[in-house]
């Protein structure tokens, strides 16, 4: 040990017998090896290798412990990360992502599908904005590198990938440790954390530590709802693979497997094939089976589907069309919907997702519709594969969907929260698995900060609003929130401006609203860019101490904005920066020593933009606009001003 | 003197009891003309618990069940206007909806005591045919958008609109009495009518009803039962193949088993429709018929079907045609030499692979 800790003092890195968080750091936890140095600090670089033991375990102790990293729990590990907690998030693939990665290819869908004004924001938002901006050539790939790139550059996380969550400890209802196996550097890590987030998809933490869950489908009377069975049963909603296919420039003939199904015109009376890049989402099968265990033969039963509907494309005469196409990527991993529901101190049912029960504890919305498949999936190609019911407007989804009834400190998000399967067909897509995972990581460094269990903090009002109030801050979408943060101090402030239009008042972006909510108001500034360059300033009476500053841009919320190797899913989106987006911007700040600029942006193209910098004592910011991203009006929905606390 | 008043007494009294009857007729009437046998009240259904509903069975001429009816009265309020709805209707043997019939002296209204246009009845016939419909898992008042109110211009009340992601589910002004009607008719009632089916109408008169009938939902049921052991079978799937709606012909060929597929029947019946089935048919009777030993003649008689296929179909109607070369008459020969040569025909260069086959 004493040699290692000189390796690391020698890179000047902070030393420690455990790993505790920051890339570099993580590089060299998982080197185990006794460390020859020489008596001048040089590591002999021949000895290095000699006592490598296979399987050693290297342990880690940190706040949050997120296992899974998929949507929700790269969201929860950036939350939890951006708001203090060390963070160790552990991914059994190389690829981030999960159902939404290159390996499974599912788009990330969610409250868009109503068609109004609620795209999800945080940092969701910030995801796809930049995949959008940095990947134009569409490349699956280079969005698991978007992936990726967000969490390294978080110095709070460490990232364990191609590790496999295996075991648990639990104590007195509490989880104090995990276990994880990784192959490919023949290494068991050991996590200790005070709070754990299941974001596995398939609750495998929650089930491997005691946690109480659900499975299956609830029955009408069980919940009450309308659209559930008569009676219950073990069944769910199945797995699918995906495909892609490209067109090329002669005939591309396709001889299946011995083992691919065969289908015929009548298998397709209820299953549309409109294009051949992109595979089909009734490509599925597993509802009658355990999509978990049955795991591997489902995974071969689906390829055997897969390429039975493709044989069937090429080779039937119904799609002469597809003469030139041939297959270039195939899906190994199937893409699951459904397996286990955690269970948390309240159970979402269908009621409160037609109903849009406003609960005092809402943190997250969802407005996908309640979209049901039955069990059957191909094995059953005369029912219709799904059932939809569409939404009026978006749903809450409360805070207490998502934590373990009794597992203490065990949170989840994803498809596997508390809710009935029913409500499951509607929350179970990607875009509000990922807020969910923002309102857990959020809710686990508030409890570490605030020392308390997630618990405590759904039955305390005071701290329940304080933690809304943090979520609304970091732009979580929460229904009928309004920014009501004492310590923002732009809400005392005048607002003028350079110009304004009749809807979009300079005043509004205190107004504690930061986007479209519907209402008949704008909830932004606007401002004429025809005129040339606009800017719009806040003055307080007594001089007041900031060194931070938020600005949240207006970035076209009531479009879609997802990835898709399917074309037809572009028609209704911008890809690239958001014309609504305010490019050119800086922040001037009147000091006592005289004007100071803090921040002077070009090419902005997020949502939300912090800025921090040295306390300064001012009685006027001003934010000028130079340039958006192509809209003629300059658009800002929202400023906050603090003090925060120096880290 | 006290009988010419008695005579008149008793005319008048048959003129008014004329007359009444005649209003109750007129008003009440059964409007489809029951031909055949009626079996009243072969179940009785309850609307909101209380109100009973009796479901009657009405046969066609040839004694074969084809409607149930019920006659239903039941009070709807359009956001405080109410009246009292009436109506006929009819399902099919399977639960189905068929029609519905106004009765004529109180027809359906909409807020404001508007009466129903055309648009607003054809727009209600295909709300009640969508077994789909949202009105399935939404309660009526939840269809209003109650922050966007409509003021009456006849009385004292107010109704909201329809919330607009489901404005297309119902008849507009009429939320209530869309929603009522939809559940009357795709509820319970048409459960039960199934169950009531199956439990005692099923037979071979019956499904042969329905496989001869032109509605999809019938004939797919008479298809799904059909035993292969039945003397019509071949006669059934033959029917479905050709008159079936949407995509009942794709699983009425599929019913055709191998063994028919080696039939002389079959073979000319499916040939011969070549002409008439449409692209996908086409399709599927071509790759049903790789490797199947053609029975005499069939052979020139599918050759000659080529004037009804595509370019893109040429490959299969090929491979059909060399598996089956020994039996190509001598003028099946020539005809294909004369194509082959043909250098504007698109067929000519599987003319030729065909004609190198049979060499």
């Amino acid at each position: 040990m004493n040699k290692r800790r000189g390796f690391l003092k020698t890179l000047g890195l902070s030393t420690g017998a455990v790993a505790m968080g920051g890339h570099f750091t993580t590089l060299l936890a998982n080197s185990n090896n006794e460390l020859s140095i020489d008596e001048n600090g040089n590591v002999n670089a021949g000895e290095f290798l000699i006592n490598t033991d296979i399987y050693k375990q290297v342990k880690y102790d940190v706040d949050v412990c997120v296992v899974g990293a998929g949507m929700s729990g790269i969201c929860a590990a950036i939350a939890a990360a951006r708001n203090g907690s060390k963070v160790l998030l552990m991914h059994d693939r190389s690829r981030l992502g999960g159902n939404a990665s290159s390996e499974i290819r599912m788009h990330i869908s969610g409250a868009s599908q109503l068609k109004q004004v609620w795209r999800e924001t945080g940092i969701l938002e910030e995801l796809v904005l930049t995949e959008a901006v940095t990947n134009p050539q569409r490349s699956y790939e280079m969005w698991d590198f978007v992936l990726y790139d967000k969490l390294i550059s978080e110095p709070n996380i460490t990232l364990l990938l191609d590790t496999s969550f295996y075991d648990v400890k639990v104590n007195n209802d509490t989880i104090e440790k995990v276990w994880g196996l990784c192959s490919q550097t023949e290494e068991i890590s050991e996590i200790s954390a005070k709070y754990f987030s299941d974001c596995t998809g398939d609750g495998s933490l929650a089930a491997k530590a005691g946690a109480k869950y659900m499975r299956g489908r609830d029955a009408k009377s069980t919940f009450g709802e309308s659209l559930a069975v008569d009676v219950a049963d073990q069944k769910t909603m199945g797995n699918s693979i995906l495909f892609m296919a490209q067109k090329h420039d002669k005939k591309m003939p396709y001889t299946p497997p011995v083992w691919a199904r065969k289908y015929t015109t009548k298998d397709f009376a209820h299953r549309n094939i409109g294009s051949y890049e992109y595979g089909y989402w009734w490509l599925e099968l597993g509802g009658s089976i355990d999509v978990i265990s049955d795991g591997q033969q489902n995974r071969h039963d689906l390829l055997a589907t897969l390429f039975g509907v493709w044989d069937y494309v090429k080779n039937s005469g119904n799609h002469p069309e597809s003469e030139n196409w041939a297959l270039s990527w195939v899906g190994m991993i199937p893409g699951k919907r459904e397996s286990r529901r955690i269970e948390g101190p309240y159970i979402m049912t269908q009621q409160d997702v037609q109903a849009a029960t406003l609960f005092e504890d809402r943190v997250a919305y969802g407005g996908w519709p309640l979209d049901d498949h039955p069990p059957g999936g191909m094995d059953a190609t005369g029912d219709v594969p799904y059932v939809s019911i569409a939404l009026k407007q978006p749903y809450s989804i409360p805070y207490r969907s998502l934590f373990s009834v009794n597992i203490k400190n065990l949170l989840f998000a994803g498809r596997n929260i508390s809710v009935s399967h029913v409500a499951l067909s509607s929350t179970r897509v990607m875009a509000t698995c990922s807020i969910l995972g923002q309102a857990v990581g959020t809710a686990m460094a508030y409890c570490i900060r605030h020392n308390m269990s997630p618990n405590t903090l759904a039955l305390q009002t005071e701290d329940l609003k304080r933690y809304q109030q943090l979520l609304l801050k970091q732009d979580q979408g929460i229904l009928g929130v309004k920014n009501e943060d004492d310590d923002d101090l732009a809400r005392q402030a005048t607002i003028k401006s350079s110009s304004e239009t009749q809807k979009g008042k300079a005043i509004y972006i205190i107004d504690g609203i930061n986007r479209d909510i519907a209402d008949g108001k704008t909830h932004q500034w606007q401002a004429s860019m025809d005129n040339g360059e606009q800017w719009i300033s806040l003055h307080w009476k007594k001089a007041i101490k900031i060194n931070s500053i938020q600005l949240t841009f207006d970035t076209g919320l009531n479009r879609f904005l997802r990835m898709s190797p399917q074309d037809w899913v572009y028609k209704d989106q911008v890809r690239g920066a958001q014309p609504e987006t305010i490019a050119d911007y800086t922040i001037e700040l009147e000091t006592t020593q005289g004007k100071k600029v803090i921040a002077e942006i070009e090419n902005n193209y997020l949502r939300l933009a912090k800025h921090d910098f040295k306390t300064q004592s001012i009685k006027t910011l001003k934010i000028k606009v130079k340039k958006t991203q192509g809209d003629k009006l300059a658009r800002l929905f929202e400023v906050r001003c603090y003090l925060e606390e120096q880290a | 003197m006290s009988t010419q008043v008695t005579i008149t007494f008793k005319r008048s009294f048959l003129v008014v009891l004329f007359i009444i009857i005649a209003i109750q007729l007129y008003a009440f009437s059964l409007p489809i003309q029951s031909s055949g046998k009626v079996d009243k009240s072969v179940m009785v259904m309850y609307l909101k618990d209380s109100i009973p509903v009796n479901i009657d069975l009405l046969y066609s001429k040839d004694t074969v069940p084809e409607y149930y009816y019920a006659y239903v009265e039941t009070p709807v309020c359009e956001e405080g206007l109410c009246y009292d709805l009436k109506v006929h209707l009819y399902w099919n043997v399977l639960g189905d909806f068929v029609k519905y019939e106004e009765v004529k002296s109180d027809p359906f209204t909409k807020f404001d005591h508007k009466l129903f246009s055309k648009e607003d009845h054809l727009k209600l016939i295909e709300i009640l045919n969508d077994k789909t419909s949202p009105l399935a898992n939404y309660e009526a008042k939840d269809l209003i958008d109650k922050t966007d109110t409509i003021f009456s211009l006849i009385v004292d009340a107010v109704t909201g609109a329809t919330s607009p992601a489901l404005k297309n589910s119902v008849v507009s002004g009429a939320v209530y009495s869309t929603h009522i009607l939809w559940n009357i008719v795709n509820g319970k009632i048409a459960d039960s009518i199934k169950t009531y089916t199956e439990a005692n109408l099923i037979n071979s008169g019956l499904l042969e009803t329905m496989i001869y009938s032109n509605d999809y939902h019938l004939q797919m049921y008479g298809l799904r039962h059909l035993d292969a052991s039945n003397k019509n079978y071949p006669e059934y799937v033959l029917r479905l193949v050709e008159f079936g709606k949407s995509y009942v012909p794709y699983f009425a060929i599929d019913k055709i088993t191998a063994d028919m597929w080696n039939t002389l029947r079959i073979q000319k019946h499916m040939i011969a429709s070549l002409e008439v089935f449409n692209f996908e048919m086409q399709n599927e009777t071509l790759n049903r018929l790789q490797n199947v030993k053609l029975i005499s003649g069939n052979t020139t008689k599918l050759l000659n079907q080529l004037k009804f296929l595509n370019t893109s179909q040429y490959n299969q109607l090929t491979k059909i045609i060399k598996y089956n070369a020994s039996s190509l008459s001598k003028s099946d020969k020539g005809y294909l030499l004369k194509l082959s040569k043909d250098e504007s025909n698109s067929f000519a260069s599987f003319a030729t692979n065909i004609l190198s086959y049979t060499k």
